[in-house]
């Protein structure tokens, strides 16, 4: 093994957010409110859930698990094992939602992942540079979209959502518990708190070309703020829904 | 008694090498994995019977990895001097459509109408020869297609990106 107990725990944090948002976005295939929208909003969903993959079976290679176990350990954990945050983790029904959820996670990912790119861990770093260059298409799905909504009628909508979602995003800056840890051992060189503080200038950048006029705040409560060992209200339903198949025959291989 | 061990390892890299390629992308049937620049590393053992192959993704959410590796294994064990093959995707180097050998870009042109994106950023029509092509949408019927349209010819272009 020769990731830390600290790498460890903040690479889950990471791979579980992936693995939900993800899942969440796969809920609009066959419903995204136009065909080439579908097939773009499936296809982040599909990336998303490769970055999740990779980092998953480098927890289980380090681990000494065996890959075949890799929907198990995605899929079955505890709730309380899981560290994803309650932005990646929530139903977004209306499709105004999903969208501003999409640009807000991307903007933090690809931060995220620019962290790691200097990672000591080499698959870390590899891993890294694929997702930035993936994340680079996601971000230019996002702008496309809300650049134009944004000067629409519907961006009173817009605002909505962001005035909806903006409390709850802050909480992918919520750190797990061993983040000093990592940071002494230098595994990472930016905490959560300065990676929060370049989001923050992106998106506000962002609204500033967009022209809208929304007040960003954190709001107390609104995430678990208890280093991401809490799940949101709707996990079980959403947990219960990612097993579905698999239930149907436990020891199939899929 | 090792699998005719008098062959030499470097004739088998060649025999390894030439199995892989033979394996084509399950979206594109007449386009090798090879000239698609999928395959990073192709190594054989001293012994000559066990070859290890690294593959790496164009993108991590491609949902066909798995059908082809499981494509690259048989290919290899079919070879009788291979006992044993194992197929590994890598988490780098990065993929990028420059990795694309000449024989990928022409086919991918003439048989599937998908084009690469010239340094210039412009495209040229794979049908009638055009530089009227216009982006249309970022996400196409693969993760790594996007989707243009032809204003001249009036036909939509596949873009590798």
């Amino acid at each position: 093994m020769s990731l830390t107990p600290a790498a460890r725990e903040y690479l889950l944090a990471l791979a579980d957010d992936e693995h939900m948002i993800g899942a969440r976005h796969t809920n609009w295939i066959g419903l995204g409110p136009f065909l080439e929208e579908d097939l773009a909003f499936c296809s982040i969903a599909q990336d998303e859930l490769g970055h999740a993959i990779g980092l998953y079976e480098l927890l289980l290679d380090d681990a000494g698990t065996d890959r075949t176990q890799l929907d198990a350990f995605a899929l079955q954990r505890a709730p309380g094992d899981y560290r994803s945050c309650w932005l990646a983790e929530i139903k977004c029904l209306d499709w105004s939602d999903s969208l501003v959820r999409h640009w807000l996670y991307d903007r933090a990912e690809d931060l995220r992942w620019k962290a790691l790119e200097s990672c000591t861990d080499p698959v870390v770093a590899a891993l890294s540079l694929r997702a930035q260059r993936e994340e680079s298409f996601h971000l230019a799905h996002a702008e496309q979209f809300l650049s134009r909504l944004a000067s629409t009628d519907q961006s009173a909508r817009i605002v909505a959502s962001i005035e909806r979602l903006m409390p709850i995003a802050f909480g992918l800056f919520d750190s797990v518990a061993t983040e000093p840890d990592m940071l002494a051992e230098g595994f990472i060189t930016q905490s959560s708190a300065d990676i929060e503080a370049l989001w923050i200038d992106a998106i506000l950048d962002d609204l500033k070309r967009w022209d809208l006029d929304v007040d960003i705040v954190a709001g107390p409560g609104q995430f678990n703020e208890q280093r991401r060992t809490v799940r949101s209200d709707g996990f079980d339903a959403l947990q219960a829904d990612l097993l579905k198949v698999i239930s149907l025959d436990p020891i199939a291989v899929w | 008694m090792s699998a005719l061990s008098s062959v030499p390892v470097e004739s088998l890299v060649r025999l390894v090498t030439d199995a892989v390629a033979s394996v084509h992308d399950p979206e594109y049937p007449d386009v090798s994995i090879a000239d698609l620049g999928l395959v990073e590393s192709i190594t054989v053992s001293e012994s000559g019977d066990v070859a290890a192959i690294g593959l790496i993704p164009t993108f991590s959410g491609c949902p066909a990895l798995d059908m082809i590796a499981t494509d690259v294994e048989a290919a290899v064990l079919a070879l009788t001097e291979v006992q044993q093959c194992t197929v590994e995707w890598l988490p780098g180097p990065v993929w990028t459509n420059e990795r694309l050998t000449d024989r990928a870009r022409t086919t991918l042109a003439d048989e599937f109408t998908v084009v690469l994106r010239r340094k210039d950023g412009g495209l040229r029509c794979p049908i009638c020869g055009s530089d009227a092509v216009v982006d249309q949408s970022l996400a196409g019927p693969t993760r790594c297609r996007s989707v243009a349209w032809c204003d001249s010819c009036r036909n939509p272009v596949e873009v590798m990106r």
